[in-house]
């Protein structure tokens, strides 16, 4: 297995597939990042990360259904495995325990 | 969206797409791309929907997405790596063949290197002169009735006038020179110089962009001046400053140094000249640049650059016409190119032909190319015969996987590493033969080492010799079928023994042809030097009279060098007697049909001449000076000249000429000599008319005492000279030698094509030597088990060697008829010939065989002398 640490790009990702659940594949990830960070991203670069995600083991996917505007092709849908959560929470929970010890936000 | 629906994603970057992208993420990526695409029509515009897609396009060439990248876990730069360690393992485990291999590839790359450089060296003839592309030679053909065309080159300087004054909107630059280079003696405070150069107009100095180191390149419009090369200023005037100096041409004329130019390279036309002196001066007092009736004058042009060469030889083609004679024949001009002067200005019958040099041209490069395919030939049989050795290597690589084009790229890499090897090697030899080389060929060729074409050329060279070598052993090595070559006991299969019994025929054909070549040009050379030439060549000196103090006292040298017992005869021609100079038509005799004009060679000779050169009398009488009358009444003729007239008998017959030149027109014939072989002794000798005159003659011809040592004879010969004309230089040549000097060309050729035989019978033997070794090795039980059979040494012998000497007997079958039909062509340029004899092949074809039987039997002896014990142990 590979590298099991998460970067921001991944994490941000690894959100969107939880957030967009049955709508997760490569386009729809891409244009919600899009609206949601104000950042532009090609598909190519969600694709190849959505790509290393699924060989560490944090995404499983398989092919959906087709719709028109895609001219009848089917998408692949990602889907966030165990794995996949787990290490969203460690790396959520790593985050708190930081801002804890940050003195000025101590106490919110 | 809806009214959006016709524009489509752009066609070429799907496809594009397609053709990096993996399949299996073909659709979904495909999918995606279009849906943003009609995202971006509808909420923005069309065409950024179809810039986006093209930029979506090429974020996809992303690793994970490209096709075959690393699409197993083969890592290639370490396979090549790998490939690279066990080719140079192989190379040196099997040091033998590997050496075999080098040195083949080694010796035949040297060849190619060396007559690669030899054929540009001829391709690149005159690129010297930056004009070379506008420069033409004006020729003639001459049409005569009854004859084939001939094409010349001498014409008459009021061509040249004529062309420079009316055709001026044609050509730049216009210039005369005479026709052919003159020998000068030139005498500074350093002594005297016989130099050879050229009488030009000055245009010719731009005409030729000839390189002035100082003084003006207009410098020949002065007719006391002269253009001298490097070389002959720092003959002339050592380290002082040449220009302005003045010097003294043949003892009389006094010329003063305009210009001093870089000398010409070899490979140009002009390279002999040391000097260029003015036409003006050539011609003063006997001609002028309007006379229509001497042919004298070589005409060179320099066309305007928008000019075409063949326009103006249509223009120019009858200006001869109303300055000829119409009877004797029409005369046609035409533009000769500069890039023709060197490999394509030989013509017969009018007609461009390949001339000898471009033959030689072929003939080398075809050579050169012969010898690299028989190297490349001992690769091809050594690694295939050897493939057992590495049968099971192959085996195992493709059981693990190996792909087919990966074990071939390893095979090609062995032979591109060894050809590589061997062009280095082959560079280091080139470099040190390249000043024997040059001996030999008459060149001054140096490796172009700062020339990046050179190493491109040699880097392509060595990369197609890989190739062609290592192409077929890749092919057979690969296919081998893995299970059969890992169970043992693998079998060559007779397809490959047949096709390396073919490719050993064929070398051995190509070395057959070359030894054959050999002799046959060697028995052509002796046999023209063989030739009698009708005049006895040794001890015969000619001494040009350069100087006109040496006029006017031919009696006295004559008397006086008898009388110092150094000299037997003295005789006088006006043309020396080893070329064939001063030729006329116009001659009428008796029985003679109207149309025939042909031309004689026709020279000037004393009374003296014939016995002089010792000519050989075999109808009449020679001149006599008891006979005054003959002086300009009489003529003798040769063989062929009597032949030519048809005459029986000639003596006494009438000989009319339509000009004056030789004191008459109406002459008597007295005698008749053999034919005197005076040019080219490969051709039919001319026939030629011999005059007689009273007075002095520019070219003295003296005959030696044999009994007296040569360099005392000489010295005595030069004390009487200096004392009879004590400042005129003095200067003599052997004839001998000068008829010597007529087979260079032939002997050139002739130890040139028996080097390539030799080089290719050894590189033939080198594959033999490896194959024979090879087969031996393997049947080294076989030969054991033989023995203790009881088989005698003559028979394992037999057994061994008759395998590989009979193809070399068919090889001699082959090889004959070829080399008969390729020498007999070759033969057929010259007049005087040998009959092809066929123990010529014999000889060849036994030499061939038993150069093989030599190499094969110091093999398979070796083998058989084995004590059998010692080769059956080994297991």
């Amino acid at each position: 297995m590979k590298e099991t640490r998460l970067g921001e790009f991944e994490e941000v990702l690894l959100l969107l597939v939880g957030i967009l659940g049955d709508e997760a594949y490569a386009f729809k990830i891409a244009e919600e990042f899009e609206s949601q960070t104000q950042r532009a991203v090609s598909i190519g670069a969600v694709h190849s990360t959505l790509n290393r995600l699924s060989e560490k083991g944090f995404l499983t996917s398989e092919m959906g259904n087709s719709s028109p505007e895609r001219g009848g092709r089917r998408k692949r849908i990602y889907t966030i495995t165990a794995t996949g959560r787990r290490v969203l929470i460690e790396a959520r929970d790593f985050k708190t325990s930081l801002w804890e010890q940050y003195p000025g936000f101590a106490n919110g | 969206m809806d009214n959006n629906n016709n524009h489509t994603a752009p066609r070429l970057a799907e496809v594009l797409l397609l053709w990096f992208l993996k399949e299996e993420l073909a659709e979904e990526v495909l999918g995606d791309l279009e849906e943003k695409f009609h995202y971006t029509a509808v909420h923005r515009s069309v065409l950024r929907a179809k810039v986006n897609y093209w930029y979506q396009v090429f974020q996809y060439l992303r690793p994970f997405a490209i096709k075959n990248y690393r699409s197993n876990n083969s890592k290639l730069n370490i396979m090549y790596q790998h490939n690279f360690k066990i080719s140079l393992r192989n190379i040196l485990r099997n040091k033998g063949y590997s050496l075999i291999n080098l040195g083949g590839l080694t010796v035949s790359l040297t060849v190619v290197i060396l007559i690669g450089l030899w054929t540009y060296d001829e391709l690149s003839f005159n690129s010297y002169h930056s004009n070379m592309d506008n420069i033409s030679q004006v020729m003639m053909a001459y049409h005569s009735p009854g004859e084939d065309i001939k094409v010349g080159s001498s014409l008459p300087p009021a061509l040249g006038t004529l062309l420079k004054d009316n055709y001026s909107n044609y050509f730049d630059e216009v210039a005369m020179i005479r026709s052919r280079p003159e020998e000068r003696i030139f005498t500074s405070d350093k002594g005297h110089f016989t130099e050879s150069g050229y009488f030009m107009q000055p245009a010719g100095a731009k005409i030729f962009s000839l390189n002035m180191l100082k003084g003006d390149i207009n410098g020949l419009k002065d007719m006391h001046s002269i253009l001298i090369s490097e070389t002959l200023a720092k003959k002339l005037f050592g380290d002082k400053n040449p220009l302005d100096q003045s010097i003294t041409m043949d003892g009389n004329t006094n010329l003063v140094v305009a210009g001093i130019y870089q000398d010409l390279p070899h490979n140009t036309s002009f390279s002999n000249a040391s000097y260029f002196a003015p036409l003006d001066l050539y011609i003063h007092g006997w001609s002028d640049l309007t006379a229509w009736d001497n042919y004298f004058i070589h005409t060179y042009v320099q066309t305007k650059p928008n000019v075409k060469q063949s326009t103006v030889s249509s223009l120019i083609k009858e200006l001869m016409l109303p300055h000829t004679d119409e009877e004797s024949g029409k005369r046609y001009l035409f533009l000769l190119p500069m890039d023709k002067w060197h490999l394509h200005s030989e013509f017969e019958n009018g007609q461009p032909v390949n001339g000898k040099r471009l033959k030689f041209v072929w003939l080398f490069g075809a050579a050169a190319i012969f010898i690299l395919a028989l190297a490349c030939i001992n690769f091809m049989n050594l690694s295939t015969a050897a493939a057992e050795r590495r049968a099971k290597e192959i085996g195992i690589r493709k059981s693990l996987g190996s792909l087919r084009m990966q074990l071939m790229s390893q095979f090609l890499i062995e032979s591109s590493l060894l050809a590589f090897l061997s062009f280095l090697s082959a560079l280091i030899i080139a470099t040190l033969v390249l000043p024997w080389f040059n001996n030999i060929a008459v060149k001054e060729i140096t490796l172009p080492v700062s020339n990046p074409w050179f190493w491109s050329f040699g880097i392509g060279l060595s990369l197609i010799t890989g190739l062609l070598s290592g192409t077929y052993p890749a092919l057979y090595l690969s296919a081998l079928h893995p299970i059969k070559s890992l169970r043992g006991g693998f079998n060559a299969g007779r397809k490959g023994v047949l096709f390396r019994k073919t490719l050993v025929i064929f070398q051995f054909t190509i070395s057959i042809l070359l030894i054959s070549g050999t002799i046959l040009v060697y028995q052509q050379i002796q046999h023209a030097k063989d030739r009698p030439s009708g005049y006895s060549k040794a001890n015969l000196l000619v001494i040009p009279k350069r100087s006109g103090e040496m006029y006017g006292k031919y009696q006295t040298f004559r008397t006086e060098l008898k009388k110092s017992g150094a000299v037997m005869e003295v005789g006088e021609a006006n043309y020396p007697i080893t070329n064939t100079l001063g030729n006329n038509n116009g001659f009428d005799w008796d029985g003679k049909s109207p149309s025939f004009d042909p031309s004689f060679n026709t020279i000037v000779v004393n009374y003296d001449y014939g016995k002089t050169i010792d000519w050989e009398i075999t109808e009449g009488r020679d001149f006599t000076s008891d006979l005054p009358s003959d002086v300009s009444k009489s003529v003798i003729i040769t063989e062929s000249a009597k032949r030519l007239m048809g005459f029986d008998k000639a003596v006494s017959k009438e000989l009319r000429f339509s000009r004056d030149y030789f004191g008459g027109n109406r002459f008597t014939i007295v005698g008749v000599v053999k034919d005197m072989i005076k040019g080219d002794p490969f051709q039919a000798p001319r026939p030629a008319i011999m005059f007689l005159t009273d007075h002095e003659l520019p070219f003295m011809f003296v005959r030696l005492t044999p009994e007296l040592h040569i360099a005392e004879a000489l010295t005595r010969m030069e004390t009487v000279v200096k004392g009879i004309a004590p400042s005129a230089p003095f200067n003599y040549n052997f004839i001998d030698e000068e008829y010597g000097a007529k087979f260079r060309a032939e002997e050139r050729a002739g130890k040139l094509v028996s080097i390539f035989a030799i080089l290719a019978i050894f590189i033939s033997c080198l594959g033999m030597f490896g194959l024979v070794s090879f087969i031996t090795e393997k049947r080294t039980k076989e030969i054991g088990i033989r023995k203790v059979l009881g088989a005698s040494l003559s028979n394992l012998w037999r057994t061994l060697s008759l395998n590989f000497i009979y193809p070399v007997i068919i090889a001699c079958l082959i090889a004959s008829p070829i080399a008969y039909y390729i020498f007999s062509n070759w033969l057929h340029s010259y007049d005087y010939k040998i009959e092809i004899s066929w123990w010529v092949f014999g000889i060849s074809g036994m030499a061939a065989i038993a150069i093989t039987i030599i190499t094969v039997s110091y093999r398979t002896i070796k083998a058989a002398l084995l004590n059998p014990i010692k080769n059956l142990q080994s297991e």
